[in-house]
């Protein structure tokens, strides 16, 4: 297991005195909701936040932040703290010297609260959180970022801010009130494991075929809908009758839970997480390109996605590769029930990613009708033309 | 072994940094500022006062009450300014208004509202009307919410204000009311008169116009930090209160078509709401494209049906697809984005099949066999099926950029003129600018349009950049085309490239290329509201939309006495705007109102008085209006003490431009001996020089020859010793009595110009003002012939250190045969 180190300099108090002061922290509120709500975000399932004035459950100050999430769209409802708020004058992206997240939180009977930080801007890519047990009452949480378990999954440069879910498998969730949100700024020891090693040779580079238990991690699924998130999982064949991994035995499943109304298209996305795309240096093929191909095999388990067919075609799934400037190559498959549908496409269907890789996604054009609608994903490669 | 990990330091960025929760500074009697820090002042609420302009800058709009006119049922909204010379916080109480010849008649306070102007950056101008960059405002938070937030801060050297909102209750007597506004001010308090003049004409409850305003749902719950029914319908609400009807919010909260049908019926009988919006529901395949489902479109109207009939014979019965418009937003904007071959078409088409199975469906139905039944089905035919296009001809094809519309055979698609396909085209506002091309929208079909980041000025605008003139005259243009709906694509983007905005309350351009483009509405979570924050244009639309009623009332009043109001309406509104486009701003539409309010309560009066029309008429002895009003039997009308006389019903004076103001003014006793003034400014004086007034000593320049033939000062130009200036052109110098005298109080300043060549002329006409030199004024083409030339500018223009007029020169790249003819002149 290869390891990285790199020795720390000092830390973020202790340059600005000289003193020698190695494990000194220093811990700053950027959360105290007397200004209002800026900064604050919520998944479109999640339920209401507002502020409170209620003088019981304010921690200091005269407000703390109300939040009432619901299990009604969503097993895992969460809300989001940036670290950067220019309306409130704060910016603490840089997460290279943060210790902990420190959070008073109110709950109205004991629960449980699972926390963690978050890399897109609208908090759709997670770290694994935390889970903490609230008694009834005030509690206070401290966070302290599992670094090398998040690295795996995501890139620790873009993180955005911290996210707070809640176990949405409960009948009626209890409000919770939130207050004097802090971060302690200090040096941190962590390990990096090199565990993303997707397998290679000179005539194919795997992307994912499932089978290691590190791919658990490697996708993560989102929509922007307001109804019940996208689940994504990694499964075994063997468990769904009549289907059997092209690759292996794993494969993973996506299911997406229609709309309620029609009024807008919307998308779930299913993304890859950005340490993987680094594994699988993708420059290597810039100049051999045209020798090369993208491969996978997608089943369709669940229901048509015919709501609305684009340019004609039903149960079309988008792949959507953004270079790291934004600009989109774009590929697309159709799928049928029952079947393992084998997409391939010429490597330089992607050529602009492939050059500068950014973001890869599959994206489905939710549907609006009631209806079961899985997917499997597997053997996401690519390989040499023979 | 596992190793550590250790980072180096880094140092945090750390901008402006506070916690305190009220941000700074309470306007309590103990504050360090009093009203010695400030000047209060008062504008119309046509006004836009700039946090950062000087306050010199609106000497013209200037008053020192709040100053008001309206109808009953009616909202007007005035401002407070305050110019602060030290950081200070304001707060304003209104009081009630009493009518000054009855003091029985009262408008309670608690039917005003006092709001905090917030002011947003306007970095860049793109709406091209020269509307300088700087803070403008535009959302308006309550009072009490602002003060709890610190919003109600005014920093050393810029503009704070506060946005009274008054509501005229329907049984208010007419009259004129006065009241005051206390402005506090640290341990001081000013009092600011407030007078409000209520006219005898009342806007409807029930508006004839319609509106589409949609309500971004996801938006909502971005930044309301919620995602409940509830919130939605809030927006909704805020909507409904400014009189105009949400897209599609019969389906929020509800299941089916008979939900759908449920609501729409609550919130038209309960909230008013003007226009039941359809969306594009489920799927079919036409013609190979994925188009709304026809029979779900069906269920809907069906499910509208049967909720009307059940209404029969109640006190609330109603017509609810009378109310039903279905915008169908999967084929938006056909003029600008690339639809296949037959997309549109299929679209058309499918609103047809849906209309015919909904009418099939209904005919079956025995309920439906009453008078009222057959009624519905009869309005199934005119559900707008709403496409935001233009029309499929020379016209409206000069407007599209995604080329000419096709069937899937590739042949050329067309809608059809007499509105046989069932589609209502909304367009936007550029279509309306020519008469001819306006007409092409008369297809017999309920005619909509729309507004959003193009067409820019001088075409009418919600852009926070333009003026609140020219989103109040979207009301005015309806009305005077027959557009019975308007449609706009956003009231709550507060998203840009990146994303979700952090920060809705400051950021204007959000990459439209329109400043303020898709928000009137702004979340009032941040504030610790559970409800939306309007803003001053939403106010303005509101002012439309009543405006839009009492044009209404005028035209049919006019029309069941066998009268038209156009020409009267055409004359009120010539200073205002004209087609699509605006012409002026605050004053021209608060003349612009006045007239209107004057004229419709005149007009429902006893004395039914009505200006049947105005006509204007250049003749050798200058322009001449002729006016011809009607009056109800028995009324007199006076001119001065002079009584006027009827000839086949109509009262007919001529006026002339003689005098420094010219006004048509009569005085109307009806029968009962009730008597009210009517009076029309026609115009400023007109000075008329003609050719024969002028000398030749009045020119200078590059002059070679001269003659005064024709009527016409004569002249070949060529280069001379000494010439003026050394390039290519060739100027003549006018320095006549009527140039020197060009002042801003000039209107129009006239000149014809003789171009006695074959070929076009380029011109340019500069003014040399004392202290300043020369500036260009026009710059044109001269075509073959005379030329009629109309400096416009001096009335509007900034007259900042510029002196007196000197000369005009005339620039010129052909000198070889030009002529100057007389001068009209008229004034403001």
């Amino acid at each position: 297991m290869a390891v990285a180190v790199s020795a720390g300099i000092c830390s973020f108090a202790a340059c600005s005195n000289g003193e020698n002061t190695e494990n000194a922290e220093q811990t700053v509120t950027i959360y105290d909701f007397e200004r209002g709500t800026f900064g604050v975000g919520m998944a479109a399932t999640f339920g209401k936040i507002e502020l409170n004035r209620a003088e019981e459950y304010v921690s200091s100050g005269k407000s703390s932040l109300k939040l009432m999430p619901s299990s009604e769209k969503s097993k895992a409802p969460y809300m989001y703290l940036a670290f950067s708020s220019s309306k409130l004058g704060f910016s603490y992206t840089d997460i290279t010297e943060l210790k902990s997240v420190n959070l008073k939180i109110y709950a109205e009977k004991a629960s449980t609260v699972n926390v963690g930080i978050y890399f897109s801007k609208a908090a759709e890519v997670k770290s694994l959180p935390e889970m903490f047990t609230l008694s009834q009452g005030w509690n206070e949480i401290v966070y302290e970022p599992n670094y090398t378990l998040i690295s795996i999954q995501a890139n620790l440069d873009e993180c955005y801010g911290t996210y707070l879910s809640f176990d949405g498998d409960v009948a009626e969730l209890p409000a919770f009130y939130l207050d004097d949100v802090s971060l302690t700024h200090a040096r941190v020891e962590w390990v990096q494991e090199n565990l993303i090693r997707p397998k290679r040779t000179e005539e194919y580079q795997e992307i994912c075929d499932f089978e290691n238990a590190y791919q658990n991690l490697m996708f993560m699924a989102y929509g922007n809908s307001g109804t019940l998130a996208p689940e994504l999982t990694v499964v075994n064949a063997n468990d769904y009758e009549g289907v059997t991994a092209p690759s292996g035995e794993k494969m993973l499943k996506l299911q997406i839970f229609p709309k309620d109304n029609a009024t807008e298209n919307t998308w779930t996305q299913v993304t890859a997480c950005s340490p993987l795309l680094e594994a699988i240096d993708f420059s290597r093929f810039v100049d051999d390109i045209d020798s090369y191909r993208f491969c996978m095999d997608v089943y369709q388990f669940g229901d048509d996605n015919d709501q609305r067919p684009l340019n004609g075609n039903v149960n079309l799934i988008e792949l959507n590769l953004y270079t790291s400037s934004g600009s989109m190559d774009w590929g697309g498959l159709t799928t049928k029930k029952g079947e393992w549908v084998s997409y391939s496409t010429p490597l330089s269907t992607f050529k602009n990613f492939v050059a500068s890789p950014g973001k890869f996604m599959f994206a489905f054009l939710d549907p609006i009708r009631d209806g079961e609608y899985v997917w499997f994903f597997d053997n996401i490669r690519i390989e040499k033309i023979a | 072994m596992i190793k550590k990990k250790v980072f180096g330091s880094v140092v945090a960025v750390l901008t402006a940094f506070t916690l305190c929760g009220c941000g700074g500074q309470s306007n309590t009697p103990t504050a360090d500022y009093s009203a010695e820090d400030a000047t209060v002042w008062c504008a119309p609420a046509s006004e836009k006062v700039l946090a950062n302009a000087s306050a010199t800058a609106y000497d013209a709009v200037k008053t020192k009450s709040v100053v008001l006119s309206s109808a009953k049922n009616d909202y007007e909204s005035g401002q407070i300014l305050i110019t602060a010379s030290k950081d200070l916080a304001f707060t304003v109480t209104l009081g009630d208004l009493t009518d000054t010849s009855n003091a029985q008649n009262v408008i309670k306070k608690d039917n005003f509202k006092v709001y905090t102007q917030q002011y947003m950056a306007v970095t860049r101008n793109w709406n091209g009307n020269g509307a300088p960059t700087g803070d403008y405002p535009d959302a308006i938070v309550p009072q009490e919410v602002a003060e709890e937030y610190g919003l109600n801060r005014v920093a050393a050297g810029k503009n704070g204000g506060a946005w009274l909102e008054f509501y005229i209750p329907e049984n208010t007597p007419a009259g004129n009311y006065t009241g005051s506004a206390t402005v506090r001010i640290g341990k001081d308090q000013v009092s600011v008169p407030v007078s409000l003049k209520v006219y005898d004409v009342t806007v409807p409850s029930e508006l004839t116009s319609k509106s589409l305003f949609s309500i971004n749902k996801t938006q909502v719950v971005a930044h309301e930090l919620d995602n409940s029914v509830e919130m939605v319908d809030k927006y909704a609400d805020l909507l409904m209160q400014y009189k105009l009807s949400p897209t599609e919010i019969c389906g929020n909260g509800t299941s089916g078509a008979e939900g759908f049908a449920e609501k729409a019926y609550r919130l038209v009988t309960e909230k008013g709401m003007t226009t039941i919006g359809l969306s594009n529901y489920g799927n079919e395949d036409v013609n190979g494209f994925g188009v709304y489902n026809s029979d779900v479109m069906a269920e809907y109207l069906v499910a509208l049906a049967e909720k009307s009939l059940s209404t029969e014979n109640s006190e609330r019965q109603v017509n609810l697809l009378e109310k039903t418009a279905f915008y169908d937003w999967q084929v938006d904007e056909p003029f600008f984005i690339s639809y296949q071959n037959g997309e549109v078409a299929a679209h058309v088409s499918n609103w047809k099949t849906t209309v015919e199975k909904t009418k099939q469906i209904l005919t079956e139905k025995e309920e439906f066999q009453t008078e009222f039944g057959q009624e519905l089905i009869a309005t199934v035919e005119k559900v707008a099926h709403v496409i935001t296009d233009y029309m499929t001809d020379e016209f409206g094809n000069a407007h599209r950029t995604a080329g000419e519309l096709k069937n899937k055979d590739g042949s050329p698609f067309y809608y059809a003129s007499d509105g046989s396909d069932l589609v209502n085209l909304c367009p936007k506002p550029d279509a309306y600018d020519s008469e001819e091309e306006r007409t092409t929208y008369n297809t017999g079909r309920e005619k909509w349009w729309y507004n959003c980041n193009d067409p820019k000025y001088p075409n009418v605008t919600y852009h926070m950049d333009d003026t609140m003139a020219s989103a109040i005259s979207v009301g005015w243009i309806m009305a005077q085309n027959d557009i019975t709906g308007n449609l706009y694509w956003c009231v709550n983007s507060h998203t840009d490239g990146n994303g979700t905005l952090e920060n809705p309350y400051n950021t204007a351009h959000r990459g439209s290329g329109a400043n303020g483009d898709g928000f009137l509405i702004y979340p009032g979570k941040y504030y610790g509201m559970n409800e939306p924050v309007p803003s001053i244009r939403l106010d303005a639309i509101r002012d439309g939309q009543e405006d839009y009623e009492l044009i209404k009332i005028l035209k049919n009043v006019y029309a069941e006495k066998g009268y038209d109001a156009t020409s009267v309406i055409k004359t009120i509104t010539k200073n205002f705007y004209e087609g699509g486009s605006i012409l002026g701003g605050s004053e021209e539409y608060e003349t612009a109102r006045e007239l209107l309010l004057s004229l419709t309560e005149a007009a429902t009066s006893s004395a039914q008085f009505m200006i049947t029309s105005v006509a204007e008429k250049e003749t050798e002895t200058g322009r001449k209006y002729t006016i011809q009003a009607a009056a109800a039997d028995g009324v007199k009308l006076y001119e001065g003490d002079k009584e006027l006389t009827a000839e086949n019903g109509l009262f007919t004076v001529t006026k002339g431009l003689g005098e420094a103001q010219n006004y048509y003014s009569v005085r109307i006793v009806d029968a009962n001996g009730t008597e009210r003034t009517f009076s029309l400014y026609l115009g400023g004086k007109e000075v008329v020089y003609p050719a024969s007034a002028i000398v030749k000593e009045d020119f200078a320049g590059d002059i070679q020859a001269y003659e005064f033939a024709d009527g016409y000062h004569k002249f070949t130009l060529a280069k001379q010793e000494g010439s003026i200036t050394s390039d290519e052109k060739l100027r003549l110098d006018f320095t006549h009595e009527s140039v020197t005298e060009i002042s801003s109080t000039t209107k129009n300043y006239i000149l014809t110009l003789y171009n006695g060549t074959q070929n076009d002329i380029g011109f340019e006409i500069q003014i040399e003002y004392e202290g300043y030199g020369l500036e260009s004024a026009q710059i044109g083409t001269l075509k073959q012939g005379a030329n009629q030339i109309d400096l416009n500018i001096f009335a509007t223009m900034n007259w900042n250190n510029k002196g007196k007029v000197k000369k005009l020169r005339i620039v010129l790249t052909d000198g070889s045969e030009i002529g100057i003819g007389g001068i009209t002149v008229y004034g403001v």
